[in-house]
């Protein structure tokens, strides 16, 4: 009866797993019910309020190509460009699409997609002007909009020490107005801005200079984890790309095709659409394996010299410490060093560890150096008696002793139980999700959050195995070379 | 001369007695047995001449001086102790076993060669035969030149044809003027072999 009570257990384990997992794929086909777009309603041409109070442009087109096939209603909702990562993160919309530049600080937030616009920061001036190279700005008059990227990137251009003044002013159009009518010989602008004034306003008023101040990736952003909506917009925009759509909303916008794909990448995506799950998978094992190495470098020694300190005077206290770091969970202890340590009256400031992969190195290595400690503690315990009195007879000196003849046998004694705690190691290290490090667990379980798909897991289960195979053989290798 | 004399010793584990009273002699240059039933104290009695045991009562004499505390380490220097399980170092081959003891090549080589260890300098010993080990420990004992031998049961692992070497082994010793005693259950070869035999 009890096995069948086990196997009826098991039976329904199963059975739920499947239910939710073929619901969750049924889901994926449907359409689904909407998608919310954040944007910033002042970028002409990428998004902006029409005279008639309606939201267009050129990302506005695009996104609704994207989507159109998919989503029953796509909502435009503009929002505070300086909140825009706490509106993704609170799952208030679904994706940032606005000549989204791409930046460091922005990749660490969010998740990008591969870039759809090159943008460059470039150099406006009058059809009849001599201004022909960056060369030529020297001692001219430069106008800018009021913190926008072209006069940051003028501000940091070695050029910018040798013109003659910078105007500031509220908008594009004023500063198009100041180059039309001669009170400015040159404008930094948007590329993607210039061409769509040019345009609107025809080219025969003004021309971009070949040379430019500096360049960006448009992008689109979508929450953290949300790699299947990622992959999604990619392989959209690859779609628009190929079928001739996308050069269709650029000749629209800019009279010209300017979407931008990476050629070598839309290939390797679409033939490695399925794997990519594998990239975060990957991340993750660097940090596992970085940790994993880090710590058993160090806490071996550590433990060795903790089995010697129990030796002397104070060694009652090691005894208390390893009991401590025995006795109590890692994830607690783990908890304790990176987030309760900055609580302890008077000392915690400067006991704080500031950055969490190295808070999670110092507790795995305290933890597992109170292991070693009990393993090595045994290697020596199991070595024979007659050892340590035939040194003594010969009058073989202490240290000699520890390091020529009881250190090498401990250490044969202790290999076994070493690679067993090696192995347990690769696998704790899954904990340190717990102060926020990403591993290969924890982007495993992100991406399976997201995706809806089982193979993540599977190839976890894989690495890890691999990983583990990896480590027996290694320490079965070493064991031969204890020849005595 | 004694190079070994104990004067009315006893050694207790708690409170169960292994000896007492016990005078025991050895002689220079001469091989002295100490035979008797096992669980009588032998080996106890030869840990405490090799200061591996304190002693609860009485006097131990080593080359005439007053076993104590203080001159322990140095007395000891004049004995080499070679222990029934041998305890050589398994972790090290048989030149290192000697080496360790004392860094001198010369001396250890010249050990081998006497000891017929040639060709099996590099060999761990867990690849050598029973014999083979005990002229290794032997050597190591004799590395630090001690005038007095200690040997704890050496024939019992032994057959016969071994056992005759073993006996020139000590022989020689003899004649390099050192002094022998040796823990025996094997009345025969105590008999043979021995100038003196304490029976405990």
């Amino acid at each position: 009866m009890k096995i069948n009570f086990k196997f009826l257990i098991i039976f329904l384990i199963i059975l739920n797993f499947l239910s939710n997992f073929s619901f969750l794929n049924a889901c994926a086909k449907n359409k689904k019910n909407k998608i919310v777009i954040g944007l910033d309603i002042n970028v002409p041409p990428m998004g902006f309020k029409s005279e008639n109070g309606e939201i267009i442009g050129f990302d506005i087109d695009l996104a609704n190509e994207i989507f159109k096939n998919d989503y029953e209603k796509i909502i435009f909702q503009p929002i505070d460009w300086d909140s825009k990562e706490f509106e993704l993160n609170s799952k208030k919309i679904d994706v940032i699409w606005n000549g989204l530049s791409e930046t460091p600080d922005r990749k660490e937030s969010m998740l990008l997609t591969n870039p759809y616009l090159k943008n460059r920061q470039v150099i406006l001036v009058r059809k009849d002007s001599e201004i022909n190279s960056l060369e030529n700005l020297k001692n001219k008059i430069i106008c800018v909009q009021k913190g926008s990227t072209g006069a940051d990137a003028l501000a940091e251009h070695e050029i910018s020490g040798e013109i003659k003044q910078t105007v500031e002013l509220e908008n594009m159009i004023s500063c198009l107005n100041e180059v039309e009518t001669g009170k400015s010989d040159a404008t930094v602008v948007d590329e993607v801005v210039a061409k769509y004034y040019l345009n609107k306003l025809g080219e025969n008023k003004f021309k971009i200079l070949n040379q430019e101040l500096s360049s960006e990736f448009y992008v689109v952003a979508v929450k953290k984890e949300n790699y299947k909506l990622k992959e999604f917009i990619e392989s959209k925009l690859d779609e628009i790309y190929k079928s001739g759509k996308a050069s269709e909303i650029s000749e629209k916008w800019f009279g010209q095709d300017i979407f931008y794909r990476q050629n070598e990448n839309s290939s390797k995506n679409s033939s490695k659409k399925n794997l990519n799950f594998l990239t975060p998978i990957f991340d993750g094992l660097k940090q596992t394996l970085l940790l994993f190495i880090i710590v058993l470098v160090l806490s071996m020694p550590l433990g060795l010299l903790l089995f010697c300190l129990q030796k002397l005077k104070f060694g009652i206290i090691i005894k208390y410490f390893i009991n401590l770091m025995r006795g109590t969970p890692l994830l607690l202890q783990l908890l304790f060093i990176f987030y309760g340590i900055p609580y302890l009256p008077f000392v915690g400031e400067f006991l704080a560890i500031k950055s969490r992969f190295l808070a999670g190195i110092l507790t795995f290595m305290l933890n597992y150096s109170a292991y070693f400690a009990e393993i090595f503690r045994g290697g020596f315990l199991s070595i024979d008696k007659g050892q340590y009195e035939a040194s003594k007879l010969l009058g073989i000196g202490k240290f000699k002793l520890f390091f020529k003849i009881l250190l090498p046998q401990a250490m044969k004694i202790c290999m076994p139980s070493i690679c067993n705690e090696s192995v347990t190691l690769i696998k704790d290290t899954s904990l340190i999700f717990a102060i926020g490090v990403q591993e290969l667990l924890s982007n495993t379980k992100n991406i399976v959050n997201s995706t809806a798909n089982i193979m993540p897991y599977i190839a976890a289960f894989g690495i890890y195995l691999i990983i583990c195979s990896i480590i027996v053989f290694i320490f079965k290798k070493l064991e031969t070379k204890f020849k005595f | 001369m004694y190079a070994i004399e104990t004067i009315g010793i006893t050694k207790k584990f708690g409170n169960n007695i292994i000896f007492e009273n016990l005078n025991f002699k050895a002689k220079e240059r001469e091989i002295t047995s100490i035979l008797g039933p096992s669980g009588r104290g032998k080996t106890t009695l030869l840990r405490c001449l090799a200061g591996l045991e304190n002693i609860n009562n009485g006097t131990i004499k080593i080359c005439g001086e007053i076993l104590n505390n203080k001159n322990k380490d140095n007395l000891i220097k004049n004995i080499g102790f070679v222990f029934q399980n041998l305890n050589l170092f398994p972790n090290l081959t048989v030149l290192q076993n000697l080496k360790i003891v004392l860094n001198s090549s010369k001396k250890a080589q010249n050990l081998i060669n006497k000891f017929k260890l040639n060709g099996k300098e590099n060999e761990f010993p867990k690849n050598l035969s029973g014999g083979q080990k005990q002229r290794v420990a032997i050597a190591r004992a004799l590395m630090l030149e001690p005038k007095i031998l200690i040997f704890d049961e050496p024939t019992s692992a032994l057959d016969q044809e071994l056992i005759q070497e073993f006996f020139k082994i000590i022989c020689d010793l003899i004649n390099q003027n050192r002094t022998i005693i040796i823990v025996t259950h094997d009345t025969n070869f105590a008999k043979n072999s021995s100038d003196n035999i304490f029976k405990i």
